[in-house]
């Protein structure tokens, strides 16, 4: 830009030389006030990101915890001291119960703030206020399925002076009462970067969250699967490809075997195509949201979504005290899902743990007495109904047992960024749950997730519990998303039990099936008693142990529970570490949930290398077994042998299950590796022979045949077998996102050991896996070491962001401080002090 | 610039840091507008008035890196935006130098509209 400096400002002539100076000044001034104050586009407002003082520039002083700092908290009964120790975790003192929760919600958006907001959208079908229409259909997806709603109705039936509700409220003070004293410095990142500020905290985003964890673990698709293959093979196949019993049995309550059993059957062969679950797929496909398909195949084939726990009994110990690891493997996301904090309420409350930003209570962890973690059930808990309705275009009413009832409609409004209306949608309900049409026919959705419970207040009581006895109980109201809950306790017991609410249905109980609405018969009625529930307390083998495989033997126990069971491939892993392994230790336990061992490597390597030795004139197949016999079945992140059997296993599928359409590679539309080692067992089972050849192929030729294409794709993208390029390192990564997937604020390919189906699996896109990894050991007093990938804070600028990431990637844990009183936590373990003081006002 | 030129820019950039240290970015072309609009003779007032901005803030930033690791920022900041760090630098000194540039000429020529109209004379051109 030219300017002209003739005259001064003041004698500057309007129309002479420098007559463009006012126009193009008031456009800048107009311009630059515009942008800096509204943004443009994508870009935020450029002023308050900017602004020296309070925008961006101000962030990195207040990124780190201040030495000491005092603030106020209304509705506080008595001051609140909370101690941050060296790993960032507050350890909460107060005096009265709910002081606590107001602490809890304090320090969870003192450092999780935007978490907080974010999950909440989400859970509530909002996420359109941040994102615009893009966000639509997911929103959408949110309030059909009813979720917000059931929200509403879960806090509209506690009674307002209830514990649960004035749990939820103090929680929500807290959030509120740090939302109003904060700095604007202290502003989290992404308000700036979307021009956005915190909304005040409501009680009932405590119960959104609540139900998005039942979206994320009980929202089921195996029914779609099922249903995929029975269109193609009909219905003998499909429900053998996706057995409700699992063929390899190594259940949750043990069923007195002291190995797995192989409960390996002929599978029928391929049948004629099923018009009618073609049908049904096609109105489930419909009703199901699409993010339920969001997990690419290989991350749910190899277990990254599933989860482990484990105890072991005092007399398998070395130290003669209760031991209990857990790893709960979710969605990997920065900051991460969990926040660790310690409660403590002299003669009321004294547990530390994990829990969920926005759940006002420890989700998993331990207190002085017990030590608890979950894996999920995988229950069916979710069924459609098909309702007759008065209106085929635009419901009214719909008719049960002869009688119309009305159906009760909700219009959804989605608001964009600036609160305008970005879209409507009218919403239906009949007694059972959510009323959508797909194609010609009007389903009805009941769903576990959607029905009230006194969930909140289990969280707490089982924070108070002091013995296993006392954790079952307090955890027998139970409602979802079902979890494999184990607890030890310092008195030596342990006990799991799959917990939830599992409906009885009519007829033969299953609930893979759309039923007929019109009849109240066809309704649920009603659930598994409580000492129904899989589970076990001390038993003889010594140790306990899940990993989302079958809960129950069917030989125990046939009731229908459930068919989306994932591969015991790593329940078997577990259980055999703790049948041979010597007595354990804590570290012991610590080593064991990153061992790199497989149990489906250790049962498909020797059946391809059988194969190989079956066709020694196929020399590819045969220098393919060779290399994998030089694997020792551990995926060591610099062991060389795993690239080539994981392309071999990922071959397999598409050579064996063409009649299935192997192209297609939707989720869950090809059965599991389950059931290719049921099939290994029938050599000349139908199945194997690849019909779009002339030739009809043998077991070993398929095998083979996988084995040289698993060669032939790694040779081509590694190089030779002795190139570093097929280091385990080089191949599976951990990709842990920022919550708006953002790459400067992620960890990208973090070298992960650990394969499908080890106990720390890396799969598919490497966005899920072990989010939390504790270890207990139940001894006179109560130790506990743990770790997650992540940090405490949500401030990318802070040195807690990501500071658990090294530990996390090694395996290794933090030693879990748990002092009695603040001064236990003396000296340099102390980070900062924050006294929570009542409103003095 | 002659020792009074420096006072002023002196002056003039402790005043932009002290608004905008309580009253936001908005105050740079509040405070340039007000500075232009009094009624004195200065060559180049609105140059001026634009560099004592910058500095003001330059000030802010420097006081901000003593504080923090500005560093980290800057790469988490350039990262996400998919900028170089240093531009974020730029662009921030920018802002106050347009404003407080641009105000600065707006609030002249309104100064002197109104002094005019205030007169009760036609405008007239300013003499050379």
């Amino acid at each position: 830009m030219t300017v002209s400096f003739q005259r001064t400002p003041s004698s500057t002539p309007i129309v002479n030389g420098a007559i463009w100076r006012l126009p193009l000044a008031t456009i800048v001034l107009a311009g630059t006030a515009w942008v800096c104050g509204a943004g443009a586009g994508p870009v935020p407002p450029l002023g308050p990101l900017l602004d020296p003082m309070t925008g961006v520039w101000s962030m990195p002083a207040a990124a780190e915890l201040p030495r000491s700092v005092e603030a106020e908290l209304p509705g506080l009964g008595a001051p609140v001291s909370i101690l941050y120790d060296e790993r960032g975790v507050p350890h909460v003192f107060a005096t009265r119960e709910f002081d606590a929760y107001r602490a809890l919600g304090f320090v969870v958006a003192r450092d999780r703030l935007f978490q907080l907001e974010i999950q909440t959208l989400a859970a509530a079908g909002r996420l359109t206020e941040i994102a615009g229409p893009p966000a639509l259909t997911a929103d959408r997806e949110m309030r059909r399925l009813g979720l917000p709603r059931s929200a509403e109705r879960k806090l509209a039936a506690m009674g307002k002076s209830s514990a649960e509700r004035q749990t939820l409220t103090a929680f929500a003070d807290g959030v509120n009462a740090y939302i109003e004293e904060m700095h604007p410095s202290d502003l989290p990142l992404e308000y700036r970067l979307l021009g956005r500020q915190p909304s005040r905290w409501e009680p009932v985003n405590s119960l959104h969250l609540f139900n998005r964890m039942g979206w994320t673990l009980a929202l089921e698709d195996g029914e779609l699967s099922r249903l995929s293959i029975r269109a193609r093979v009909g219905r003998a196949a499909a429900d053998a490809l996706f057995p409700v019993r699992s063929p390899i049995q190594e259940p949750i309550q043990p069923n007195g075997r002291s190995a797995p059993r192989f409960d390996f059957t002929r599978i029928p062969a391929p049948g004629a195509p099923d018009s009618a679950a073609e049908r049904e797929l096609a109105v489930l496909r419909e009703l199901l949201p699409s993010t339920t398909l969001d997990v690419d195949r290989e991350t749910r084939a190899g277990d990254a979504l599933g989860s482990n726990n484990w105890a072991v009994a005092p007399g398998r110990t070395v130290g003669g005290a209760a031991l209990l690891a857990g790893d709960p493997h979710l969605d990997l996301t920065l900051p991460s899902i969990w926040y660790e904090a310690q409660l403590t309420v002299p003669g009321v409350l004294d547990v530390y743990g994990v829990t969920i930003p926005g759940a006002p209570a420890i989700v998993i962890g331990f207190n002085r007495d017990i030590a608890w973690t979950f894996t999920n059930t995988q229950a069916d808990v979710l069924d459609f109904f098909e309702e007759t309705v008065n209106d085929a275009a635009h419901p009214t009413r719909y008719r049960v047992d002869g009688v119309w009832r009305d159906i009760e409609t909700r219009l959804e409004r989605y608001r964009g960024r600036h609160g305008e209306i970005v879209g409507t949608d009218t919403v239906r309900f009949t007694h059972r749950g959510p009323l959508r049409r797909a194609g010609d026919r009007w389903l009805s959705m009941r769903w576990t997730v959607l029905e009230t419970g006194n969930d909140v207040s289990v969280f707490t009581a089982m924070s108070k519990a002091k013995s296993v006895d006392g954790f079952r109980r307090a955890t027998e109201p139970y409602v979802a998303p079902a979890q494999n809950m184990l607890v030890a306790d310092r008195a030596g017991h342990i006990g799991i039990r799959s917990t939830g609410k599992f409906p009885l249905r009519a007829g033969d109980g299953r609930g893979d099936v759309i039923r007929d609405g019109a009849h109240a018969a066809n309704d649920w009625q009603g659930s598994w008693p409580v000492a129904r529930y899989p589970g076990a307390v001390d038993p003889a083998q010594g140790f306990l142990a899940s990993a989302n495989q079958q809960p129950i033997d069917p030989n125990v126990d046939p009731g229908y529970l459930g068919n989306d069971w994932f591969p015991p491939w790593r329940a078997m892993h577990i259980n055999e570490l703790l049948r041979k392994g010597p007595a354990a230790t804590p570290d012991l336990m610590r080593r064991y949930q990153t061992d790199p061992g497989s149990a489906r490597a250790d049962f498909f390597i020797p059946v391809l290398s059988r194969a190989a030795r079956q066709r020694p004139a196929r020399p590819a197949c045969v220098r393919s077994a060779s290399l994998l016999g030089e694997w020792d079945r551990r995926y060591m992140r610099d062991n060389r042998r795993a690239v080539l059997f994981e392309a071999a296993m990922r071959a397999l599928p598409r050579l064996l299950w063409d009649e299935l359409r192997p192209n297609d590679t939707r989720v869950g539309d090809l059965p599991s590796d389950q059931i290719v080692a049921e099939l290994t067992v029938d050599s000349s089972s139908v199945w194997w022979d690849d019909r779009r050849t002339p030739l009809v192929e043998h077991r070993d030729d398929i095998l083979c045949e996988a084995l040289e294409e698993g060669l032939a794709e790694t040779l081509r993208l590694r190089g030779q077998p002795d190139d570093v390029r097929w280091s385990w390192e080089r191949v599976r990564f951990a990709n842990i996102r920022h919550l708006l997937r953002l790459p400067a604020l992620s960890a990208l390919d973090i070298p992960m050991q650990g394969g499908p189906s080890t106990l720390n699996p890396s799969s598919g896109n490497g966005t899920y896996g072990a989010s939390w990894r504790m270890v207990a050991e139940l001894g006179p007093e109560v130790r506990a070491w743990g770790t997650y990938p992540g940090g405490q804070s949500g401030n990318p600028l802070s040195s807690r962001y990501l500071d658990r990431l090294p530990q996390w990637t090694a395996g290794t844990l933090d030693t879990l401080r748990f002092p009695h009183r603040p001064e236990d936590l003396a000296g340099t373990r102390v980070r900062s002090w924050l006294t929570l003081v009542p409103t003095r006002r | 610039m002659s020792a009074r030129d420096w006072i002023l820019l002196v002056v003039r950039a402790t005043g932009f840091a002290l608004v905008t240290a309580t009253g936001g970015w908005l105050t740079v072309p509040v405070t340039a507008a007000v500075w232009s609009a009094l009624p004195t003779a200065e060559r180049h007032r609105e140059i001026k008035l634009a560099l004592a901005a910058v500095l003001s803030w330059a000030l802010l930033l420097l006081w901000n890196a003593r504080q923090g690791d500005t560093s980290r920022l800057l790469a988490v900041l350039g990262g996400t935006l998919q900028v170089p760090p240093v531009s974020l630098i730029v662009l921030t000194l920018a802002l106050p130098a347009l404003l407080a540039w641009s105000a600065s000429i707006v609030a002249s020529a309104v100064g002197r509209f109104v002094a005019r109209l205030t007169a009760r004379r036609p405008p007239q051109p300013d003499a050379v």
